[in-house]
């Protein structure tokens, strides 16, 4: 796939796992299991990005005696999501046109 | 392998990023073990599902082909300061058990040199010695370059795991040096002096020269041959693919099976004796010799093997077997 198309595509199924609330970094590749196989070493520099550009925000919380990074989205990035999901939207069509 | 071994390999290969960004990559496949062991997995798997440290560390630097501006990238091949381990010392024996993505050494002492390397990496790998013995031992080490140079009165034992392929360029001037069993990619040497042999190794090309060395390749299973002896010995195993060349200028060569669709022979004084496969009928045979003894008759076969012998000063002796 082209990388821009699937730096997209992947920024996008991240921001998604996000959309109901917190997530951390294990349950974000399984939740996408079924969408897109995302490995770990390809999530980090994901999840960097995202932050880095203000779409999410992490804080560490206690579980079973350890601490986890959790990531939640920013206006930000509900903003980019809802972007996303508009330009998505636009490609569909233009696919049902060309290849249709 | 353990998770702590994965995780120290990975560091290594982190080796470029600044310290703190390495420690939020460690602490991040630290939470993801951590879940991934709480999910059921056992170490291993848990570990396996990460893949080797190595394109672990790729992926994070290459950020998937997203580059991360953020983020220092190890210098390019060759400028990598850091990964360079020196030692000057005068040691009887170095063992290197970790995790290197280019390994060069270079012996000018008299000593014996062991290297065992145990983890499982993409190497660029570049021995060149003087001098001494050199006993290297690989498991599961992934080859991308393999150059090895041997100096005078060198031994080098060199052993293979049998699922590699890598390609081999090895010059030696002295000493010896023996390529254990296993799957090669092509393979080049050039002995000056000293000697060359194989365990029972399957490669694609192969290129020998001798100057005045000894080659032993007689565990080989090679696709294409070429080899020149200036002086010195070859002794080839079997030849199977679409050629094999042999020029002699003094010394000897042999082979114990060609069976190949060109054969092209060489002898410009010294020996040479050779085994084909199939019947001399099958071989279209030109053959051009002067003061030499040679065993073979001219035909035209049509056929699609064909043998092409020269002979000035030397001997060579073909036989047929089929």
């Amino acid at each position: 796939m082209d990388v821009q198309i699937k730096k997209g595509v992947l920024d996008a199924c991240v921001l998604y796992a996000l959309k109901d609330g917190e997530s951390y970094g294990y349950k974000i590749i399984t939740d996408l299991k079924d969408v897109i196989e995302v490995s770990e070493s390809t999530l980090y520099p994901i999840l960097k990005r995202l932050e880095s550009s203000g779409a999410l925000e992490t804080y560490s919380k206690e579980f079973n005696g350890r601490l986890r990074r959790y990531y939640t989205l920013t206006d930000t990035g509900r903003k980019k999501l809802a972007e996303y999901r508009q330009d998505f939207e636009a490609i569909i069509t233009i696919y049902k046109r060309i290849f249709r | 392998m353990k998770y702590i071994e994965w995780r120290d390999e990975l560091e290594h290969f982190l080796g470029g990023l600044d310290e703190s960004e390495r420690e939020n990559i460690i602490l991040y496949y630290g939470e993801m073990y951590a879940d991934k062991r709480d999910s059921g997995l056992s170490e291993e798997d848990a570990v396996a599902q990460f893949g080797a440290p190595y394109d672990a560390a790729k992926k994070i630097l290459d950020g998937e082909g997203c580059p991360n501006e953020g983020a220092k990238r190890p210098a390019p091949e060759g400028n990598d300061e850091r990964a360079l381990f020196t030692s000057c010392g005068a040691a009887d024996a170095i063992e290197i058990n970790g995790a290197l993505s280019r390994i060069h050494v270079k012996f000018s002492r008299d000593r014996q040199v062991r290297i065992d390397y145990p983890v499982n990496s993409l190497l660029d790998y570049r021995i060149s010695q003087q001098g001494g013995k050199i006993t290297i031992k690989h498991r599961n080490v992934k080859f991308r370059n393999v150059d090895l140079k041997a100096g005078l009165i060198a031994e080098m034992t060199i052993e293979l795991p049998a699922d590699m392929t890598p390609d081999c360029d090895i010059r030696l001037t002295g000493g010896s040096i023996k390529l254990a069993g296993g799957d090669y990619g092509n393979i080049k040497a050039y002995i000056e002096g000293g000697a060359l042999s194989t365990g029972k190794i399957f490669c694609g090309d192969a290129h020998f020269a001798t100057d005045a060395g000894k080659i032993d390749i007689s565990g080989a299973v090679c696709h294409r041959l070429y080899a020149e002896i200036n002086a010195g010995v070859l002794y080839a195993g079997s030849i199977c693919g679409s050629c094999a060349d042999i020029k002699i200028n003094a010394g000897k060569g042999g082979a114990d099976m060609i069976d190949c669709k060109r054969t092209n022979i060489f002898v410009s004084a010294g020996a040479a004796n050779i085994k084909l496969a199939g019947r001399s009928d099958d071989y279209d045979i030109k053959v051009k010799k002067t003061l030499s003894s040679c065993s073979l008759e001219e035909r035209s076969a049509g056929s699609e093997r064909s043998l092409a012998a020269e002979v000035y000063c030397g001997a060579l002796n073909a036989a047929f077997e089929g």
